[in-house]
């Protein structure tokens, strides 16, 4: 029961932090009408694993290997393209917004309602067809009673349990260590699943290098506890092809620099109105909540 | 990204789906297995109830009796993969259908996800 509990961690890790990151930005970026959308994506996603999967497990009806490695590849990609997106969307999201004025946010950068359902799909069903596929056999298993399944379950509500911790911490962050925090966590999570999605298509034969490891540390075994937090959250296994840690790097350390370099015009245009209080006067000023009687904060 | 620029981009959500949809109708088949094989998966050993099969569409069902999470590989002689199975718990059985033409394969038993696991031959004849 506990080898399932892990597994059901390790699949339902990721994508609890990608939507719980998602819902802590919508909510203190003031997007909170777009939470529907977000939810909706999340359903969405879930539907169409457990659906999909249910076919694939209960019925005559399979995948071809190369089709499912593909599929689940291509998928990868796509999402990490999609997250890095939306993270150096949240970066100039947060500098550019003109303040909030009695609440106003006309003149805030929109962020689309499909944008976000479209993350948290990708987020969730990146893995959903291969945890809907580990999940049903559980509950077939003969001689071994509900453990199994029973411990996958509480694996899956375990990670959403996380999720919300992450949820809530992050809503009592410092504004400006919240911005660059949750956009470089989604960056390292985005890399890990650029990995991943390389495996994939080296097992389909559509990249080269599918033996060439660069590391094969025995001993890790993702089964483990600390395995399935480090395998679920960052995507690390204990082996790592040459191609697979070439994506990995080449994605993270640019991405990184480019995402953590200062941002332009910040410090310049300080208040040039009446003083607020001693608030900083680059970044967080913008998205300030605690500023109701203050001028307008900076603008660019 | 204002209201107005959402055309092109529902636009391309929309092919994305269509091709992905596409993709999964095509690698996807109904065809029901030519002879099925069990193959047990132990903390020792990966073992098939029979070494061989004619060629066709050929399911193998899994079953983990490893106290690990394991995984099954159908690997040619050459090491290519053929078909795998991820995430098997202890008593679970998942089935794996491939088609298979003629020749040697290996089937490959890994408790525990990692490491070398355990193989054994499976024959493919005409």
């Amino acid at each position: 029961m506990f080898q399932t509990f892990l597994t059901g961690l390790r699949e339902g890790l990721e994508a609890a932090l990608v939507v719980s990151i998602l819902m802590t930005f919508l909510v203190r970026g003031g997007h909170r009408d777009r939470i529907p959308a977000l939810w909706a994506g999340v359903g969405i996603a879930v539907v169409l694993s457990f659906g999909f999967g249910a076919l694939l497990h209960f019925t005559a009806m399979n995948m071809s290997f190369t089709a499912q490695e593909i599929f689940g590849g291509v998928l990868s990609i796509v999402a990490v393209g999609f997250v890095t997106w939306m993270v150096f969307w949240m970066r100039r999201a947060s500098h550019t917004l003109k303040g909030h004025l009695h609440g106003k946010m006309q003149e805030a950068v929109q962020l689309g309602a499909w944008a976000v359902g479209l993350a948290a799909m990708l987020a969730v069903g990146r893995e959903g067809l291969e945890t809907a596929l580990f999940i049903y056999p559980t509950f077939q298993a003969q001689g071994a009673g509900f453990g199994p399944a029973l411990g996958a379950v509480l694996g899956i509500l375990t990670a959403v349990g996380c999720g919300v911790l992450i949820y809530k911490g992050a809503l009592k962050m410092n504004l400006s260590v919240f911005f660059k925090f949750t956009g470089a966590a989604l960056i390292v999570i985005a890399a890990g699943v650029l990995a991943y999605g390389v495996h994939d298509l080296q097992e389909a034969n559509v990249l080269p290098g599918l033996n060439n490891l660069v590391w094969d540390i025995q001993g890790y075994e993702i089964t483990s506890w600390y395995g399935a937090i480090v395998k679920g959250i960052f995507n690390l296994g204990p082996q790592m092809t040459i191609l697979q840690l070439t994506a990995y790097l080449g994605y993270l350390i640019p991405t990184m620099i480019l995402f953590l370099r200062p941002l332009p015009n910040s410090a310049a245009k300080s208040t040039t109105s009446e003083p607020t209080k001693s608030a900083k006067p680059a970044t967080a000023s913008a998205f300030s909540t605690t500023a109701p009687s203050a001028g307008k904060a900076s603008t660019t | 990204m204002n209201s107005g620029n959402y055309c092109p981009r529902a636009a391309a959500a929309l092919v994305l789906a269509v091709t992905l949809g596409t993709g999964l109708l095509v690698g996807c088949s109904s065809k029901a297995a030519d002879s099925s094989v069990a193959v047990t998966g132990t903390s020792d050993a990966c073992t098939a109830q029979s070494t061989s099969a004619a060629a066709g569409n050929i399911e193998f069902k899994f079953t983990n009796e490893a106290t690990e999470i394991s995984e099954l590989y159908v690997l040619k002689a050459n090491g290519d993969i053929v078909g795998e199975v991820e995430n098997v718990a202890n008593s679970a059985t998942r089935n794996l259908s491939t088609e298979l033409d003629a020749g040697v394969y290996t089937l490959r038993c890994k408790p525990g996800q990692s490491g070398e696991g355990f193989t054994s031959e499976f024959t493919v004849t005409d």
